[in-house]
């Protein structure tokens, strides 16, 4: 479930902005980020889908961005938000209540 | 008989091999963010303005009194949402005797080593492997289990992001939960 909406973070950012797919931890998939250098010289990417907001240092050259990137996705992948887990055990003790005959 | 547990927390110049703070601080009963990098001014005095980052908060848990093994760590953000425009952003999962994390002169400087993406409150099975290490959050020869008395985590430092939209005022309080198992 995306937990902002439509809110845009580069807003007073001027200069160059591009659009890339990055891993968002928010929604757990590849998606579409806006990318642009902030005011403290870093580089911010928002994720179009959830506006998750992800920080980096100005990268060295391209591979260096790549490498942090690809850093982000490894320790960022398989995430389950507390609601995503609580909704699974209801439905387990649901299930287990259905088994056991109780209503 | 159960082993007593403390967070503690560096602040500081990098200094020795491995790296550490300056000044190492006991019980420390809170971690808020802040644009300085101190265990004793009130956040509410070293704001972060929008768009900026904090200071990185390095802390760490330290075990005593009586216990055989500590094990099975693990860290995240647990509960209560953060508000637009702020990201957390905590130490990788331990997975190498010398700890997922090398500490780093505290700045506001969005911090490369700190890849894990705590924004979202998640479950505590869901967070990052915490292994633990006999002379303090530095050290080499970390393991997943430890029978060493005292012993340390890993560090679990965290650093939060802003961006211009993030609002003024105070972050909402969250929970960030150090869970272990202890034989």
């Amino acid at each position: 479930m995306p937990e902002e909406q439509a809110v845009n973070h580069h807003a007073p950012h001027t200069g160059a902005r591009a659009e890339r797919d990055v891993f968002c931890a928010g929604c757990q998939a590849q998606t579409k980020h806006v990318c642009s250098v902030d005011r403290n010289n870093e580089v911010l990417c928002t994720c179009d889908v959830c506006g998750r907001a992800l920080k980096l240092p100005f990268p060295e050259h391209a591979e260096h961005l790549n490498s942090m990137l690809d850093a982000h996705h490894q320790a960022n992948v398989g995430q389950i938000r507390t609601e995503v887990a609580e909704a699974e055990r209801a439905k387990l003790d649901a299930q287990f209540l259905a088994m056991m005959g109780v209503k | 008989m159960a082993a007593t547990f403390e967070f503690e927390e560096d602040n500081g110049s990098a200094t020795g091999s491995p790296a550490k703070g300056t000044t190492r601080t006991a019980a420390r009963t809170e971690a808020n963010w802040k644009n300085i990098d101190d265990s004793t001014t009130a956040y509410s005095s070293s704001p972060i303005v929008a768009g900026n980052n904090s200071y990185q908060k390095n802390q760490f848990g330290h075990f005593s009194g009586t216990f055989n093994q500590i094990l099975n760590g693990l860290f995240a953000h647990t509960a209560t949402a953060f508000g637009t425009g702020l990201t957390l952003k905590g130490v990788p999962a331990a997975t190498t005797s010398a700890g997922p994390y090398t500490y780093v002169t505290p700045s506001t400087g969005a911090d490369s080593g700190l890849t894990t993406d705590m924004t979202s409150a998640i479950a505590i099975g869901s967070g990052v492997a915490v292994w633990f290490g006999a002379t303090g959050p530095e050290a080499t020869g970390k393991a997943a289990t430890m029978a060493t008395n005292p012993c340390y985590t890993n560090w679990l430092t965290t650093q939060l992001q802003t961006t211009s939209s993030a609002a003024a005022g105070d972050t909402a309080q969250v929970t960030l939960t150090l869970q272990y198992d202890e034989n």
